[in-house]
């Protein structure tokens, strides 16, 4: 089989020949009340041009400001979605990541889940690290998501950013 | 009153605005927006620094034009933030004790928080308003009522605040102080 059947005609293969860059490369934006893992966000960004392949995951930890957490409630805008895919295409555009794929998940949580999973795959490292520190940062800035966090005595506090 | 609020000032001198955003600030909010619409130009040159400035261009349509371009303007400024505390040019008994009281429910109840002061049980301002009822705040604005009809078919936390303030309206030149 040659590269030119194997990416233009092969029946039931997803014909992306006409697709932009960025729409090319953005492969999962989602905000879900399911558990996320990294292991399906590597698989779907990574290719055999890709040299390297960075996950992130925040993970709900079982302390904040030097007290407890029992569990994470998220709650999403209706917007959050969007918001998230917007975020994700602009930076996107804006890097020579070869493919990234992103999650924030909803709901309640509990110590040691994923709340937000990223996967990026480059060519080399650099746009890879690069790439999937600037997808967390503006994801945290921008996604209209908020969490409360309950502590071992019942009581519970809301904090603005995910 | 025969000319705009927004360019009031108390018999010190200090301007309405002025004062508004100072009490906002020292409550602790960040950013803050200033929404101006009769003589923007002027009001705006009594907006201190350290508010951003929004121009209500359909302003004469009432204060629910003021308070949809505020709220609109937020969402793009301040896209995380939790909920919105509002306060009106013209109630000046309003300190920064009642902003920080509303600040600090605003922080245990989350994006789906809606209270606002009251005076001896009397509903006032500021108006606290979590960000996913902004939406439905921006939609449902008429006229001079503002969030009025929203936050009647809504349940609204009271902040009792007549001990660290006043929430009387300042409709006649002869109550300024």
């Amino acid at each position: 089989m040659t590269s030119e059947t194997a990416t233009s005609s092969t029946p039931g293969a997803p014909d992306t020949s006409r697709l932009s860059p960025p729409a090319r490369r953005v492969l999962i934006t989602e905000v879900t009340d399911q558990p996320i893992e990294v292991s399906t966000h590597t698989a779907a960004v990574a290719g055999a041009s890709s040299g390297a392949v960075v996950s992130f995951a925040g993970v709900v930890r079982n302390h904040d400001g030097g007290r407890g957490v029992v569990s994470i409630e998220y709650v999403g805008h209706p917007t959050a979605a969007t918001v998230l895919a917007r975020v994700v295409a602009e930076v996107t555009a804006d890097s020579q990541a070869e493919a990234v794929a992103v999650s924030h998940r909803v709901g309640p949580l509990a110590v040691g889940d994923a709340a937000l999973v990223v996967a990026v795959a480059g060519v080399h490292r650099a746009e890879a690290f690069s790439t999937a520190m600037r997808l967390v940062d503006e994801v945290k800035r921008q996604l209209p998501v908020w969490k409360r966090q309950v502590f071992p005595d019942g009581s519970d506090e809301w904090v603005d950013c995910p | 009153m025969g000319m705009p609020k927004g360019l009031l000032r108390t018999k010190a001198g200090t301007p309405w605005v002025t004062r508004a955003v100072a009490a906002l600030a020292a409550g602790g909010c960040a950013p803050i927006l200033a929404v101006t619409g009769a003589e923007a130009e002027h009001v705006q040159a009594l907006v201190p620094a350290l508010a951003e400035i929004v121009v209500a261009t359909d302003w004469n349509e009432g204060m629910g034009a003021s308070l949809r371009a505020g709220l609109r303007a937020l969402e793009r400024q301040a896209p995380t933030a939790s909920a919105v505390i509002i306060t009106l040019v013209d109630t000046p008994g309003v300190t920064p004790e009642t902003v920080a009281r509303l600040q600090q429910l605003a922080r245990s109840a989350g994006p789906g928080v809606l209270a606002r002061a009251s005076y001896h049980g009397v509903p006032g301002h500021p108006v606290l308003i979590g960000r996913l009822h902004w939406t439905g705040v921006i939609e449902t604005v008429a006229g001079d009522a503002g969030a009025r009809g929203y936050l009647a078919e809504h349940d609204v936390v009271l902040v009792e605040s007549a001990d660290v303030g006043s929430g009387a309206d300042i409709d006649t030149p002869e109550d300024l102080d």
